[in-house]
């Protein structure tokens, strides 16, 4: 819970903060795009007058060269100088009317140039195959966007009739259509008119209405492109927008690092406890442990955490007490439910529980287990003869000579009155003969307040891998009572 | 106080030039007899016929073609005089001059038979250079109008050799004098092809406006003119004629020229 809260906290804080800051961007932001969308918008019906402006010169100018090319069509000179191949008379018509368009070119039927104005000693080349020339003679005239010699032009091609029905010839006018003449088309500086090219020779191109693209015009085959400078307005107002943008982002920026440090100074001593508490709940960390964060953090804050803290690290040694109360009476308890309580060996219980331990490892491990059963010979005349007291300390003696004769790793119990049961790991059946031979020994040789010796048969058998424990304690008991038979002092082995 | 007289001029090159050249004559003539001169370079040779036959022109400097033709259709002009060339050959005086077919070398014709197909530029129809050029090749036996792929007709002799220069016609067909012009403007870089037979020279006439009692004087005061009169000069560096004086022919000068003019019609 006080893990929760803590980082919650935190996280709310800045969840709270950041909001705050993030509607106070949207509104800005909303409020300045709408400024700048009415301004494009505006900016994008005027670039839609400006197209037509623009589109209306270029139809006018078409206009112009039809309407001269018409006129030098009519008069009576003309088709007689083309008939008469006249080129000093063509030239003279040609260069009477040809300040207001580029070049005026007199052609006859074959589409040869019989004179060129103002290039006046350029002609006798052939147009034939160019589109102004095939569209007057095919169609009856030609007007619109032709590329001669790789200039483009507008193009009025208009036959030259005599009688007024017999064509003798064509009369073609051309505005070349340069970076001047297109310039001279703008009704703004802020924008730059490009041809594209014919609209047979250009791949179709399709542009969404934006204050970014160009606008293309049509007029008469030909493609042109009205692109227009970036508006000093709209510029000022995209970097206005980037400012605000760039001033909240660092603002943002700035608070949150604020707030983290602010956050994390306060916090840390609570995150501290809360992470020693985590780590010991988890197993991670000692009550020692736990109790020396807590008081680490004690001593490095101040206010309301160390209070907390404080009253942790004294809750903890109440509960260190306590444990180590517990802890001792457990040791107590389990000394008492395991030990015999005059030879302190393990009791027959605590026995059983061992033999359920080994004999289950063998069974995974396939090793050996060994088993030396203990009892005292005449130990009735013992305690008869010397008294029960004597009686005690034979079985204390005893007890501390088997204990001493065998391994550290075995196990030896009280059994019986007294019968010792010890068990062997990793022993075989010779290994624990030769055991119980010098535990046997060791008895037989110790002697008790100077006048009582007594002595000890031994019965030894190896664990049969998964036969039961009480048949297994059975072939050891079947063993010493062999030994009592034989005579007793001896160890008896019982096949395994 | 003299008379106040129009001189008219063919517009056989370039008008300024032919302003130039010619103002001197008139300036000459001013100063011989007390007249009062304007030059006038008409628009083509027919301006320069219906003015003189309306006598809006009192005096003209033309040439063979249109002195036949006047002489057929106008009975009232008067011969005053031919210009004199000298002989490139042999240095006399004399009132011919040719007509030359060049085209630029740099094309590489060698014969004006390489030239089938191709563009040929005449001064005009009335042009005497024209038409004894197409009389040379008419001999050996071409017809222009058919041998030709295109005939364009420049008014001009220099107009000619401009448009040969810009490579706009294969050949053309100029007089010497121009031809001699041409060369000292643009270099060696013409091929003569064909060369006519002797064409008379531009002539003076007087209309019918003009005093015929004064011809006789005009006639003397040009032929006193010396060969090194400054005038002449202008002649040849505005327009490439050698033009050194005048001579009075008989009318048998001009029968020849009427020949070769008649076949061309």
């Amino acid at each position: 819970m006080l893990i929760s809260r803590a980082r919650s906290l935190k996280g709310g804080i800045l969840i709270i903060v950041m909001f705050s800051f993030g509607i106070l961007s949207l509104t800005y932001g909303i409020f300045l795009n709408v400024i700048i969308k009415d301004y494009a918008n505006s900016r994008l019906a005027e670039r839609e007058r400006s197209a037509e402006l623009v589109r209306r010169g270029l139809v006018h100018n078409l206009e112009h060269l039809i309407q001269l090319s018409i006129n030098l069509s009519r008069p009576r000179d003309i088709h007689e100088a083309i008939e008469g191949m006249n080129n000093d008379a063509l030239s003279d018509w040609g260069k009477a009317f040809s300040k207001s368009v580029s070049s005026i070119l007199f052609i006859d039927t074959d589409g040869t140039v019989i004179a060129r104005a103002p290039d006046e000693f350029r002609f006798g080349d052939s147009v034939r195959s160019e589109t102004f020339f095939r569209g007057a003679r095919d169609d009856g005239s030609f007007s619109g966007v032709s590329i001669v010699e790789g200039q483009a032009a507008l193009v009025a091609c208009y036959p030259v009739y005599k009688y007024n029905d017999t064509v003798v010839g064509y009369v073609s006018i051309f505005k070349d259509i340069t970076e001047k003449f297109l310039e001279g088309l703008l009704p703004e500086k802020d924008m730059r008119l490009s041809f594209l090219g014919t609209i047979a020779s250009t791949s179709p191109i399709k542009l969404s209405p934006s204050i970014e693209n160009p606008i293309l015009i049509s007029v008469a085959d030909g493609a042109f492109s009205l692109s227009f400078l970036p508006s000093p307005e709209y510029l000022r107002l995209l970097g206005l927008q980037g400012d605000i943008l760039s001033a909240f982002a660092v603002v943002t920026a700035g608070t949150i690092i604020l707030l983290l440090f602010f956050l994390n100074r306060h916090f840390r001593p609570y995150t501290e406890i809360v992470d020693a508490l985590v780590d010991y709940s988890e197993n991670h960390a000692s009550l020692e442990e736990l109790r020396r964060s807590i008081s680490n953090t004690h001593l490095s804050s101040t206010g309301e955490i160390c209070y907390i803290s404080r009253a942790l690290v004294k809750m903890i040694a109440v509960i260190e007490e306590k444990m180590r109360s517990i802890q001792s009476y457990s040791e107590k308890l389990e000394f008492l439910a395991t030990r015999d309580s005059l030879t302190e060996l393990w009791n027959r219980r605590k026995m059983d529980q061992i033999l359920v331990a080994e004999t289950n490892v063998v069974d995974r491990t396939a090793g050996d287990l060994s088993l030396i059963m203990v009892d005292i010979d005449f130990f009735k005349r013992v305690n008869d003869t010397f008294g029960h007291e004597s009686g005690d300390k034979v079985l204390l003696s005893v007890a501390a000579t088997i204990v001493d004769s065998l391994r550290q790793s075995d196990e030896v119990g009280r059994w019986g009155g007294e019968e010792f049961l010890a068990v062997l790991p990793d022993t075989d059946l010779p290994e624990a003969f030769d055991c119980a031979e010098r535990a046997r020994k060791a008895i037989e040789g110790c002697l008790l307040d100077n006048c009582i010796s007594v002595t000890a048969s031994f019965g030894v058998t190896q664990y049969r891998p998964g036969e039961p424990i009480n048949e297994f304690v059975s072939r050891a008991d079947k063993a010493l009572y062999l030994a009592k038979e034989r005579g007793r002092n001896m160890t008896c082995v019982s096949p395994s | 106080m003299g008379a106040s007289y129009v001189f008219g001029v063919l517009p056989s090159s370039d008008p300024e030039k032919l302003h130039e050249a010619l103002s001197w004559l008139s300036g000459y003539l001013a100063q011989a007899t007390g007249d009062d001169f304007s030059v006038v370079v008409t628009k083509d040779y027919e301006e320069l016929m219906i003015r003189i036959r309306e006598g809006s022109v009192d005096l003209a400097c033309l040439n063979t073609v249109g002195y036949i033709k006047l002489r057929r259709d106008v009975l009232d002009i008067k011969y005053v005089g031919t210009f004199l060339e000298k002989d490139d050959k042999d240095g006399s005086m004399s009132g011919y001059y040719r007509s030359y077919i060049v085209s630029l070398k740099d094309r590489g014709f060698s014969s004006i038979k390489d030239i089938e197909g191709g563009t040929f530029a005449f001064v005009s129809r009335d042009s005497t250079s024209s038409v004894y050029a197409k009389q040379a090749l008419r001999k050996m036996g071409i017809d222009p109008s058919v041998f030709f792929g295109k005939v364009f007709y420049l008014n001009r002799h220099d107009r000619v050799v401009k448009s040969l220069v810009a490579g706009s016609v294969d050949a053309g067909a100029i007089s010497h004098g121009m031809y001699r012009n041409a060369v000292e403007s643009f270099g060696d870089v013409f091929d003569v092809l064909v060369v006519s037979e002797p064409i008379p020279h531009d002539l003076v006439v007087a209309s019918r406006s003009f005093p015929p009692d004064k011809v006789e004087l005009y006639r003397k005061a040009l032929v006193q003119l010396p060969p090194d009169y400054d005038g002449f000069e202008t002649v040849r560096r505005a327009l490439g004629w050698g033009a050194l004086g005048f001579g009075v022919f008989d009318e048998s000068f001009y029968d020849r020229a009427e020949e070769v003019i008649n076949a061309d019609i």
